[in-house]
């Protein structure tokens, strides 16, 4: 196409354009690559502009050569692998880079480009928020608008009227877009094995709890998931999720049993409540679920474990949506000897005051229940305190917080609560998952952050099964009621998200977590679940691949046909434009009388109009003579056109007094 | 694979159609437009596959939207390049005669109802001439055709096509006006001019060039014409530089003559007598032109050139008009 030893190609201004716009794509990846990378990245864009702006040579193949393999080796000891999401971003990026250093025919842009567009889509493997999305789908308009101004080998256009049309095209691509957006069909899970770090770096509870572990979580507002209700907003007492019970204590932490599927019928006391969750995908297998969820209304290929908790074989990856009927009054029996007996386990030794006041404690109790409250009664009698920030515990860890600095946070207490009772014989277990939670009226939706992450215990008692204690509520009840930022003493130092903020804030944000939530759940959440069910809605009825792919044929087929007539027609349509001007003409001189006959040619008919009109002959020996030019002409310019229709438009012909169809 | 199956396109179609002869102007339509991606939109298409296994391994909602609005893309671009081409009216420009050796330049005029920018035009392998149609109005771009032999340069059809807006699809359509060009035999210079019968027995080129006194007339510069000979006042009003002719009335007329040639090869005889003219125009010698069957009597200027050079370019050919 082009002279590829010109040392003026790329034109400059093309070549900066392309430049800025891969530094745009590579810039929010620069944090997660390694430094040196993102470093070597940077280097190349600058090398490369001064390379266009001195007019200097490209280095030379064998420079290129070493950094690749440099680079790549780089790498490979970074992460270990060149395949995988993080490593193949950092590959993908040094390949850009490099084929910038090597850049001097059409070809190369192309390449790039398209190179470019990939990048766009691996953003979307670290986040799909509607920010996200705007930015990438600016710079997808970038890319195109550089593929439009390097098609033209020649003159450029303005680059205003590049970026119209690119913005015209991606427009054109719209309806397309759609179609086989709804119509594509979707497979649940991967088509090979996802790398380990495909979902790195997501926050959500662990199947482990040690002091700590929960107070780092509250620190983040990352939502956990969504919750609509069918019926009224239960109250936030009985907003308790759960999502993994822990069983097994080492004198630390608190570890989780594995999970049996329960097979015991349990009773279900009162109203069922029925609600819809929309979990953000936290690499973890369970699912958070009201207590205690009925197994006949769980998502299939998942199951209710013998300990109520609701997990699924895969861990969620996408972001889940299920509907559950839970019932918040039940009476959760079991018999099982073995799970009693872990329920009551402890480590050999370790906290030894802390076994004495349990034994103590029950002496002088009733009953299980009564210790129970004796225990809870210690924490709110007491000066324990609530705080995200409680100081570092030692070896003996329930009995430095029981007895020595009295400051923690929700897993300090269930977890001292569960080892007195435990030490005091009663079968105790933790709950962790989430409490609380945020009511968006707008949205008319729960939100439930990590920040609302809260563990509590159970404890088993003979003739009503496991009975949720929270020992929090009787340190802070309002942790329970409110919400954690009203549970916090006021000196205590909060992430931003947690103060209180301003009602129009307040608003905003609600606003904000609606639109995100339509988001999630008609473009990020377009799965084959919802595409089946969409299908069965319209009345197609269960959807088969074959039949989608019909739909899809059909579909595009009809929408680039109607796109084909809308831009085709509009443009090559000169002809038609001024057809209808000259026939508006004649229907406006038929008003007056004269009628153009049949077989009659223009200019006949002006003269004839002319002739019984002369008031208007001017107007008309105008608008005949410009159509008899366009019509017939050879050399009919451009404007000509939109002349006739202007004269046609301007042209009013009123009928005078006595000349009725005087020219019949 | 796309530039083979551009090149049996056409074959097709004239084995179809059999070869077309256009005339007058031509407007290109759906008929006369093809179109096929060009190796970078399959490299597209490749990409999109690529990033299309990416959005369904990793069940990126917006990778998947991100894919078909490129696809969408793609097809909005092909009918935007087919677009480009179409309702493109084109019609045969002039071309001048050239000596054998010098690349040929056929005019093709273009013009659009709208704007039409990068359209490439060539013939054959030639490097394209890019034309864009951004206002109202015609352009003209000259389509080099190289030449070897002397007569009439029948180059067949030109190419039009264009890449715009995406680079994704090459639409392209031919036209075939049936325009020729006369190409002169290729120039040899000799130093002295063979002097027919009636030649002044005095002249060799630089004294002839001396004796050119009384003024005669104007012709367009060329060049190599001496600065004093340029009518300076006239060509002000003019477009073009004008050089005063002059003739000399008493220095008998130069035949050119094939008999008075001795070399035997019938091409190298037309080159020198080719060359000939040029010098003898340069120097403002009035001539005449002797061939087997042809003569033409002395006289100088561009007409006498032309008639020259013609029968010069078509001597011994079939097809002499």
């Amino acid at each position: 196409m082009r002279n590829k030893a010109n040392p003026t190609w790329p034109p400059p201004p093309l070549l900066t354009g392309l430049l800025v716009t891969l530094a745009l794509v590579i810039a929010p990846h620069a944090a997660r690559l390694p430094l040196w990378l993102s470093a070597l990245v940077a280097t190349v864009i600058a090398w490369r502009y001064l390379i266009a702006q001195n007019r200097l040579p490209l280095p030379n193949k064998w420079l290129l050569i070493t950094l690749a393999c440099a680079a790549t080796a780089g790498i490979l000891l970074r992460y270990h692998t060149l395949f995988g999401r993080d490593a193949g971003v950092a590959l993908f990026t040094l390949m850009v880079a490099l084929k910038l250093l090597e850049l001097k025919s059409p070809r190369d842009v192309w390449l790039i480009v398209f190179l470019g567009y990939f990048l766009v889509l691996t953003h979307f493997l670290y986040s799909q928020n509607l920010f996200v999305a705007a930015y990438l789908f600016l710079i997808a308009w970038l890319f195109t608008t550089l593929l439009i101004a390097f098609s033209q080998p020649r003159a450029q256009l303005p680059w205003r009227s590049q970026f119209k049309l690119s913005a015209t095209l991606l427009l054109q691509a719209l309806p397309v877009m759609l179609v086989l957006f709804v119509l594509f069909p979707r497979i649940s899970g991967p088509l090979w094995g996802l790398p380990s770090d495909a979902f790195a770096g997501r926050t959500g509870l662990s199947d482990t709890m040690a002091p700590g572990t929960i107070s780092r979580l509250v620190q983040s507002d990352a939502v956990a998931f969504r919750v609509e209700y069918a019926g009224p907003l239960p109250p936030a007492a009985q907003r308790y999720f759960r999502a993994l019970v822990l069983e097994r204590f080492d004198g630390r932490a608190w570890y989780a049993h594995r999970a049996h599927p329960m097979r015991d019928t349990l009773y279900a006391q009162g109203p069922g409540t029925r609600y819809t969750i929309t979990l953000e995908p936290q690499d973890k297998p369970w699912l958070p679920v009201m207590d205690f969820a009925d197994p006949a209304t769980l998502p299939p290929d998942s199951q209710l474990n013998t300990d109520f908790s609701v997990t699924q074989k895969e861990p969620v990856q996408q972001r889940k949506r299920y509907s559950v009927t839970s019932f918040t009054a039940y009476n959760g029996i079991t018999t099982k000897a073995d799970e009693l007996a872990r329920t009551l386990q402890l480590p050999a030794t370790g906290n030894p005051r802390a076994r004495e006041l349990a034994l103590k404690l029950r002496a002088q109790s009733r009953d299980a229940l009564d210790f129970a409250n004796k225990v809870l009664a210690r924490f709110h009698n007491q000066s324990y305190v609530y705080t995200l920030h409680p100081p570092r515990l030692g070896a003996d860890s329930v009995d430095e917080f029981l007895f020595e600095t009295k400051c923690g946070f929700c897993e300090h207490y269930a977890g001292s609560f569960a080892f007195l009772m435990r030490a005091g014989g009663v079968p105790a277990r933790i709950v962790t998952g989430y409490q609380g939670g945020e009511f968006n009226q707008l949205g008319n939706y729960l939100i439930v952050r990590q920040a609302d992450a809260h563990a509590w215990t159970e404890i088993w008692l003979a003739g009503r099964g496991w009975v949720r204690v929270d020992p929090t509520s009787a340190v802070a009840p309002s942790r329970i009621e409110e919400g954690i930022s009203s549970a916090l003493p006021a000196d205590e130092t909060l992430p931003l998200f947690l103060r209180e903020p301003s009602p129009w804030l307040k608003q905003l944000q609600f606003s904000w977590d609606t639109l995100n939530n339509g988001w999630n759940q008609w473009v990020l959440g377009y799965d084959q679940e919802r595409q089946v069910s969409l299908f069965a809605r319209l009345g197609f009825g269960i959807v088969s691949w074959q039949d989608l792919g019909i739909y899809l044929l059909v579909g595009v087929g009809s929408v680039v046909g109607l796109l084909a007539l809308f831009t085709l027609g509009r443009h090559a349509g000169h002809a038609d434009k001024v057809a209808r001007a000259y026939a508006t003409f004649c229907a406006r001189l038929a008003r007056i009388g004269i009628v153009r006959a049949p077989a009659e040619g223009p200019l006949d008919f002006a003269a004839r109009a002319k002739a019984s009109r002369p008031d208007l002959a001017p107007r008309i020996e105008a608008i005949t003579r410009l159509y008899v030019a366009l019509r017939y002409g050879a050399d009919a310019q451009a404007d000509w056109v939109r002349n006739l229709a202007r004269l046609v438009a301007r042209f009013k012909a009123k009928k005078r007094n006595g000349d009725l169809s005087q020219d019949r | 694979m796309t530039k083979t199956l551009s090149r049996l396109f056409p074959l097709l179609t004239n084995l179809i159609r059999g070869p077309r002869i256009d005339t007058g102007r031509v407007t290109l339509n759906r008929r006369r437009i093809y179109i096929l991606p060009t190796r970078r939109g399959l490299l597209f298409a490749a990409f999109l596959l690529l990033m299309l296994l990416g959005s369904i391994n990793y069940g990126l909602s917006l990778g998947f939207v991100l894919t078909f609005l490129l696809a969408g893309l793609g097809l909005a671009g092909m009918l935007h390049t087919y677009r480009n081409l179409a309702a493109v009216r084109i019609s045969a420009g002039g071309v001048a005669p050239v000596f054998a050796g010098e690349p040929a330049e056929f005019y093709l005029c273009l013009d659009a109802p709208g704007a039409r920018p990068a359209i490439g035009l060539h013939w054959q392998k030639q490097a394209p001439q890019w034309v864009d149609l951004l206002e109202p109005g015609q352009q003209c771009a000259p389509l080099s055709v190289p030449t070897t032999q002397r007569g009439w340069l029948t180059p067949g059809r030109f190419t039009l096509f264009t890449y715009f807006p995406l680079g994704l699809f090459r639409a392209w359509s031919y036209v075939d006006f049936g325009s020729r060009c006369l190409v002169y035999p290729k120039p040899l210079t000799s130093l002295l001019l063979p002097l027919g019968e009636n030649a002044d027995q005095s002249g060799t080129l630089g004294t002839q060039q001396e004796g050119a006194e009384d003024f005669s007339g104007l012709r367009e510069y060329r060049l190599g014409d001496a600065p004093r000979h340029v009518a300076w006042k006239a060509s002000s009003k003019n477009t073009a530089l004008l050089t005063k002719q002059f003739t000399t009335p008493g220095a008998a007329a130069l035949w050119l003559d094939w008999a008075m040639l001795r070399e035997s090869d019938t091409e190298i005889r037309l080159s020198r007598l080719t060359g000939m003219i040029l010098e003898a125009e340069h120097a403002g010698q009035a001539y005449g032109l002797r061939l087997p069957g042809i003569e033409y009597t002395p006289n100088l200027g561009a007409a006498q050139r032309e008639r020259c050079l013609k029968a010069l370019a078509l001597f011994g050919m079939a097809d002499a008009e």
